[in-house]
């Protein structure tokens, strides 16, 4: 769990608590407690593990296990936005590298860098979206873009972003 | 309700099949529109907005607007089913709002139908049998009594009144089922071995972490018959008396997820599932969890340690999972589109079922048709087909008049399948004497712009990513494969490198634990036995026929092929291109950044 977490003062410990709470001395769900925990702050912070410990009896090290093994967990706060880029086999053989790297570049991101330096894109590399269909494809959220060019990609991107400096204006 | 009984599941049936029956004096008509991941991507819901906008403003009566999940050819989306008494149902496809305008005024009010939007009579649906695919796109999945109205839950009912545990597996290894995740266990066989051991609890686990990059088959089960899915797991859960029961989801499939819980909790209301079902006496429960990402988990043991919470890591067999799985207890694991074939089976007989396919591969099977073809989408085919029907006929052939190049069977651990070998029917046996394997049904078809190397290096460095890091050959093996194809790419290959990666490639399949291991040097080895040409030259030539390998490019103008359209210019990005008209192109080397957009604007292969 990453040492920038915020402090506990400002997560929702008592929910947390509360979810480690309902599943008190079953160590077999701790996937489901860890996903549920994620669901609320966005990512698994650092504070939740002594609850965690507590009540299912899992050590931190079983713990840190099952968060470095899955995929869809994260270590630190994520982007307010989640784009994820199909990197699926149709979508490979139409390109998908290209629109990755260009949205990256856009972003101003490392190869290495999940969430941009502002805090508004957390890109993620997902196997396969399975709409094939329409590859190469991207959602933003929860919204799905299909028929990409890397020039349409950082559109869409370039789109949200308006929409956010809108927001401040 | 406790106690639902057989009177009232078919009266349920009987209103269901009654009320989705155009009439005069019901709806008249149907709009359908197809509302899968496709579908919505590519702007269904805005269709969905012009139909109920239009209908409105004309103020059309006893018409029923319905959204329902892929119809099966994703390209061609957005796509409307339209039903009006007295004409024949129409798909409407590459809709957009005003096409979509223009059909509510002509089919719905006056009546015609408007053939110049409307999908011809084409091979691809022409040549599919659908069995596990029968209510796609055609129920609302989201209501059990659609599902009842296509003789839903009447399997479990007989299974649970009149068929003992022999009874049911006899009827299933006479159908000749074989697992529909990919490496063909009969079926029966598996549930003999369930039902043997006597240890309780014992589980049903229905596998539904299909992580192969290319494969959307069980997503669009799940998506759009849960009942059905569910439905084989409780006949399966009476042959080896197990009352409690698993489905693990990939967390991509949101869908899936959430109408797999909707059904369980409306088939529990109804008491065709859950305690004491149809007053039997006989319980079965089942819960959904959803996967964290780990493509690793799609292996049987892996799945269940993280069903226990732990991390995915794939133990050594023997015991198997029917005689030690789940914490310890024998359990029965399938794959959705196996169970999802289960009910019918046990209604129309396994001698209906084996009726269609080979001698050793029955019934039908499930694709994903996805790359470089016309109908890209979900097909379900009698086994047998040979793959060029496949390719050319449901999925009409290569996309802009291309060349077919090889098409890619079962993911990371399958292979890619020559023109030479594209008669080979399609059963477990034939397909992996070719070098790929059936899988779990993702087929995507390259064209002479895939690179082999690339292709085997992309898989490659997949497997690498999802190795779980248990066993040396897969955790280290893989990523000195995947460095050799790494230095071929980039021009850095070297005489002997072949022969290193099919000797390295051998040994892997040889001695990993789990089958990810043993099935991941397979994309490299077909592609050596079938490709090895390109492997050559991208050793000794530094070249990439396919362009693909920018290293290998040199980006310079074949004048002799160049014919002198300008589109290379207009493509260019950097400004590096110099044309006049009647003037072969010209790149400036010292301004090209390599991007390859004049690669993919030349229609001539004029740049090298």
């Amino acid at each position: 769990m990453a040492t920038d977490s915020p402090t506990a003062k400002d997560l929702d410990v008592a929910q947390i608590e509360q979810i480690c709470k309902e599943h008190a001395g079953r160590k077999g769900d701790l996937l489901v407690v860890l996903q549920k925990i994620q669901a609320l702050c966005g990512y698994a912070p650092q504070a939740a593990l002594p609850f965690v410990t507590r009540h299912l009896g899992a050590t931190p090290s079983e713990i840190y296990g099952v968060l470095t093994f899955y995929n869809r967990f994260h270590l630190s706060p994520r982007g307010k936005h989640t784009i994820r880029a199909c990197r699926g086999t149709a979508c490979h053989f139409k390109g998908s590298l290209e629109i990755l790297d260009k949205m990256r570049e856009h972003l101003k991101m490392g190869p290495k860098q999940d969430t941009s330096d502002n805090t508004l894109f957390s890109i993620e590399e997902v196997a396969c979206l399975g709409a094939c269909g329409i590859a190469p494809v991207i959602t933003v959220d929860e919204e799905v873009f299909g028929k990409l060019e890397p020039e349409t990609a950082v559109e869409i991107v370039a789109r949200y972003e308006e929409a956010e400096k809108g927001k401040e204006g | 309700m406790l106690n639902f009984t057989i009177d009232e599941l078919r009266k349920t049936r009987d209103q269901a099949r009654l009320r989705s029956t155009l009439k005069e004096d019901g709806y008249r008509a149907r709009i359908n529109v197809h509302t899968g991941t496709c579908g919505v991507g590519s702007g269904a819901l805005k269709i969905l907005d012009a139909v109920t906008e239009e209908v409105n403003r004309l103020n059309l009566k006893n018409i029923e607007v319905a959204t329902s999940g892929c119809a099966g050819l994703c390209s061609r989306e957005p796509m409307i089913t339209a039903e009006a008494l007295g004409l024949p149902p129409v798909k409407y496809i590459d809709l957009n709002p005003e096409k979509t305008r223009q059909i509510i005024q002509e089919h719905f009010l006056e009546g015609k139908i408007v053939e110049k939007f409307a999908l011809g009579d084409i091979p691809f649906f022409k040549l599919q049998v659908p069995r596990v695919l029968r209510n796609r796109g055609a129920i609302d999945p989201e209501s059990i009594e659609d599902y009842i109205a296509q003789d839903g839950y009447e399997a479990l009912h007989k299974v649970l009144t009149q068929m003992t545990a022999e009874q049911i597996i006899e009827e299933v290894r006479v159908s000749g089922l074989r697992g529909r995740g990919g490496a063909g266990f009969p079926t029966a066989e598996k549930w003999e071995e369930g039902r043997k051991y006597k240890r309780f609890p014992k589980y049903v686990i229905c596998n539904g972490d299909e992580g192969d990059p290319g494969a959307f088959m069980d997503r669009s089960v799940l998506e759009a018959d849960p009942h059905a899915v569910l439905e084989g797991m409780a006949i399966c859960a009476k042959a080896i008396d197990s009352h409690e029961g698993y489905l693990y989801v990939r967390a991509e499939y949101p869908l899936a997820i959430k109408r797999l819980n909707l059904a369980i909790e409306q088939a529990k209301k109804l008491g065709v599932l859950g305690k004491n079902i149809f007053g039997t006496g006989f319980d079965f429960d089942l819960w959904v969890y959803p996967g964290a990402g780990a493509f690793v988990c799609g292996e049987s043991t892996a799945l269940m340690y993280s069903l226990e919470g732990k991390r995915g890591m794939p133990r050594i067999k023997p015991p198997r999972s029917v005689e030690a799985g789940l914490w310890g207890q024998p359990t029965v694991l399938n794959n959705v589109e196996t169970f999802a074939n289960i009910p019918q089976i046990i209604l129309k007989g396994g001698a209906w079922y084996s009726s269609l396919g080979t001698e050793k591969s029955k019934g039908t099977k499930v694709f994903s048709l996805a790359g470089a073809i016309n109908n890209i989408g979900l097909v379900e085919v009698p086994m047998g087909i040979p793959l060029r029907s496949i390719v050319f006929d449901i999925a009409g052939g290569i996309k802009g008049g291309k060349k077919f190049k090889a098409a890619q069977l079962g993911g990371p651990s399958g292979g890619f399948v020559p023109e030479s070998l594209l008669d080979t029917p399609v059963d477990y046996e034939s397909l992996e004497a070719t070098g790929a394997i059936m899988g779990s049904g993702g087929v995507v078809i390259c064209d002479q712009s895939t690179c082999m190397v690339d292709a085997a290096k992309f898989f490659t460095n997949f497997c690498v990513e999802e190795s779980c890091g248990k066993c040396v050959p897969c955790r280290v093996g893989l990523q000195v494969l995947l460095k050799k194809l790494e230095d071929m790419v980039e021009g850095k290959g070297e005489e002997g490198d072949i022969e290193f990666l099919k000797n390295l490639g051998e040994h892997i399949v040889k001695s990993s634990h789990c089958g990810l291991g043993q099935s991941a040097p397979n994309p490299v080895l077909s592609t050596i036995r079938h490709f090895r040409e390109e492997f050559e030259e991208h050793i000794r030539d530094k070249h990439c026929r396919s362009l693909q390998c920018t290293a290998l490019i040199r980006f310079r103008v074949i004048e002799e092929k160049c014919k002198q359209c300008g589109l290379c210019l207009k493509a260019c990005p950097s400004g590096a291109i110099t044309w006049e008209k009647k003037q072969p192109a010209r790149i400036d080397l010292n301004k090209c950044t390599k991007c390859k957009s004049c690669i993919k604007a030349c229609k001539f292969w004029a740049i090298e």
